[in-house]
């Protein structure tokens, strides 16, 4: 489903990914962990088209397409999902004009009818309710004045609302007391399945308990130095990353 | 200098011909306020960039063009062209002005409340001038009073050119207790007369006295058919414990210039709600004077200025808070595309006896082109210390993040940015309490949207 090849990236003037190689096959959930300043977030951002995170070499296939070729809007409706590590706060957009706005932008470039506000309506409440989520989510500004905990699971009800093919979650646990860290597991667990990928990039292997991973990978220093199963996490959860980090 | 005597000097004549034939000529107050007004304006010549309270709006292009004063006009406006600015559903009272004058063919005047009078200058001159002569009197002291506690005639030039030639307006006052349903709506239209363009000057009243509860609704419009110049006097009073709302959208022809002051005193107790968005005009200047001459006073003044291409407005108020517990919240804000340029200069003065003032202003710009341009001047003058003030001022664009973050949720960016767009300006238009006119606005500023990139 996702293929990265001999990806690198410069981010004001600096080298951050140095040749990035990924295959994620439909169905697979890859965690990518590293240590701070890997690269993790840059290619989280590439693979959703971020102004100034351009691709300087490589290339991205996502279900055969040329995926970096798309603007973020064409990666997004062809099902394409990143959960942002900081959710960003739009003042005056409630949060169900922001939903069905995308819902419906995905939905009428598959050709689809769009989505009433009644019918919105009832599907958010369902997923709400599934995600264990308050609905009074809904009429707020999107993201303002949401605790830290409440943004990553405003992202995750996105995601729920938007079933995407692929989803790219930045550090989505970090800084999630223990309940909401079971929430936004729960939500990724929700939509594994056949048809769908993920790519869950954490620092930590605390949301691997919850939602266990096929591939683990170790980014260091713009490159993937390592790859294993699930127990490629608990390695790193004991020995840390220093040797990675001397590695490159 | 001497250019702009000279200029001036052309309305001394222009005022000596038209004299006799303004209304009101029986009135010795009225003559006497009339020829100190052209004197003052006549000392003054046209405000320029160069008075501080005109800093951002340059009247030139239309002084040059020499504008001839505009007359009774009777043709060229139909009902059908005026029909979407109506209200919908309708207001029970409707006067339109054509370049100033009053057509009654054009307005609709229901069936009054006892109590509710909606009259033109005119008539009013006739057979009640004792209200006019009260607040006529009132705005004819012409000058700026500053801290330093000198004072400066210059910023109110216009405002004394429109004395001196106001022929016509709304007149409206409302007895104690009277609350009439649905807005009064006011429409001017500025058509073309001739070759050279026609300067109107509509002078309007509108008195509640205690407990009365009414909202004025004023739309400047234009045919867009030549350079029209609007310079248009509003005063309004209230009563202790009435209730205004006051609305007003400055939409005129592209060519147009719009000269738009307003002169509010708030009794104690009362309320007073203004609102104005500008679309409108190639230069335009929405001046707006509010004071708060009691106790327990609350004002709100909203703008909404919305440039694009070159347009040129300028937003200038001053809100004096005169007595104790007053309290006055005041927002604007602008989003400027294109080669436009918008402009807010707003102070609050809180006066030594205006104990427990709150008082809160905040200019918010949005700039969408490179070329746009936007100025920005709050003033919050307090001379107690026993208030609560706050005040604000941003100029930005749209944020990236933003519309990083709406992107990456499959919306198209232009969808996304005009989401943004709509989001700052949409709250400032939430607080119109008025159904049928937040509706207006409402209509007004998505159009302009879907015009917009």
């Amino acid at each position: 489903m996702l293929e990265i090849r001999d990806l690198h990236t410069v981010v004001d003037g600096k080298p951050i990914l140095r040749g990035v190689n990924l295959k994620i096959v439909a169905g697979e959930v890859h965690a990518v962990m590293g240590p701070n300043g890997s690269g993790k977030s840059t290619l989280a951002y590439v693979l959703a088209g971020r102004e100034g995170y351009q691709a300087d070499r490589g290339e991205v296939l996502y279900d055969g397409k040329m995926l970096l070729e798309l603007t973020p809007e064409e990666r997004a409706r062809a099902g394409l999902f990143l959960a942002f590590q900081y959710p960003v706060e739009i003042p005056g957009v409630a949060n169900a004009t922001f939903l069905r706005t995308a819902v419906n932008a995905a939905r009428s470039a598959r050709g689809e009818e769009e989505l009433s506000a009644m019918a919105f309506l009832k599907e958010a409440r369902t997923k709400l309710k599934q995600l264990r989520m308050d609905e009074s989510f809904l009429n707020r500004q999107v993201n303002v004045g949401f605790s830290g905990g409440e943004k990553k699971r405003n992202e995750i009800f996105q995601m729920a609302m938007l079933e995407p093919r692929l989803a790219v979650l930045d550090e989505t646990d970090s800084g999630l007391d223990i309940d909401a860290l079971k929430i936004v597991a729960d939500g990724i667990n929700r939509l594994r399945g056949a048809g769908r990928a993920m790519l869950v990039i954490t620092h930590y292997q605390r949301l691997l308990d919850y939602t266990v991973p096929d591939r683990v990978h170790v980014l260091a220093e713009g490159r993937i130095v390592r790859s294993g199963g699930k127990e490629l996490a608990i390695e790193l959860e004991k020995k840390g990353y220093a040797e990675f980090s001397s590695a490159a | 200098m001497s250019v702009r005597k000279h200029t001036s000097n052309v309305y001394v004549d222009r005022f000596n011909e038209v004299r006799e034939r303004l209304p009101g000529t029986a009135l010795p107050w009225l003559t006497r306020l009339r020829s100190n007004a052209i004197e003052h304006f006549a000392d003054c010549g046209f405000p320029t960039p160069r008075v501080e309270e005109w800093k951002y709006t340059n009247l030139s292009r239309i002084v040059d063009s020499q504008p001839i004063l505009a007359g009774p006009s009777v043709n060229g406006v139909n009902r059908g062209a005026l029909e979407q600015y109506f209200l919908d559903p309708m207001p029970c009272h409707r006067m339109v002005f054509v370049n100033g004058y009053f057509r009654p063919d054009l307005s609709e005047i229901g069936v009054l409340p006892a109590g509710l009078t909606i009259s033109t200058l005119e008539t009013t001159l006739d057979n009640r001038p004792e209200l006019l002569e009260a607040h006529w009197s009132d705005l004819c002291d012409l000058a700026e009073d500053r801290l330093s506690g000198k004072s400066d005639p210059k910023p109110l030039a216009m405002v004394a050119l429109n004395t001196a030639f106001a022929a016509d307006g709304a007149v409206i006052h409302l007895d104690r207790d009277v609350s009439p349903d649905g807005p009064i709506h006011l429409i001017y239209v500025a058509v073309r007369e001739g070759e050279r363009p026609a300067m109107s000057h509509p002078r309007n009243l509108v008195v509640a006295e205690s407990g009365a509860h009414a909202t004025i609704f004023e739309t400047f419009i234009g045919d867009g058919g030549g350079a029209h110049c609007s310079n248009a006097v509003t005063q309004v009073s209230a009563g202790p414990g009435a209730r205004i709302c006051h609305y007003k959208h400055q939409g005129e022809a592209p060519s147009g210039t719009h000269i738009g002051s307003s002169h509010i005193r708030l009794a104690r107790d009362s309320t007073y709600n203004g609102f104005v968005l500008s679309n409108g005009a190639h230069t335009s200047r929405n001046e707006i004077r509010v004071r708060l001459e009691e106790e327990n006073v609350v004002c709100s003044l909203d703008g909404i200025y919305l440039a694009r291409a070159q347009q040129r407005m300028d937003n200038w108020t001053r809100i004096d808070h005169m007595a104790p517990r007053g309290k006055t919240l005041e927002v604007y804000k602008g989003v400027i595309d294109e080669a436009a340029h918008g402009s807010f200069q707003g102070k609050i003065r809180v006066w030594p006896n205006a104990i427990q003032s709150d008082a809160r202003q905040l200019n918010r710009n949005l700039l969408l082109s490179e070329h746009a341009e936007a100025a920005s001047k709050p003033e919050l003058e307090i001379l107690n210390d026993e208030v609560q003030c706050a005040h604000g001022s941003t100029i930005g664009d749209l944020d990236e993040e933003s519309l990083f973050y709406l992107r990456a949720r499959g919306v198209g960016e232009a969808a996304a940015r005009r989401l943004l767009i709509d989001a700052f300006v949409g709250e400032v238009i939430d607080k119109v309490a008025d159904v049928p006119i937040r509706k207006y606005f409402r209509n007004l500023f998505n159009s302009w949207l879907s015009e917009a990139v």
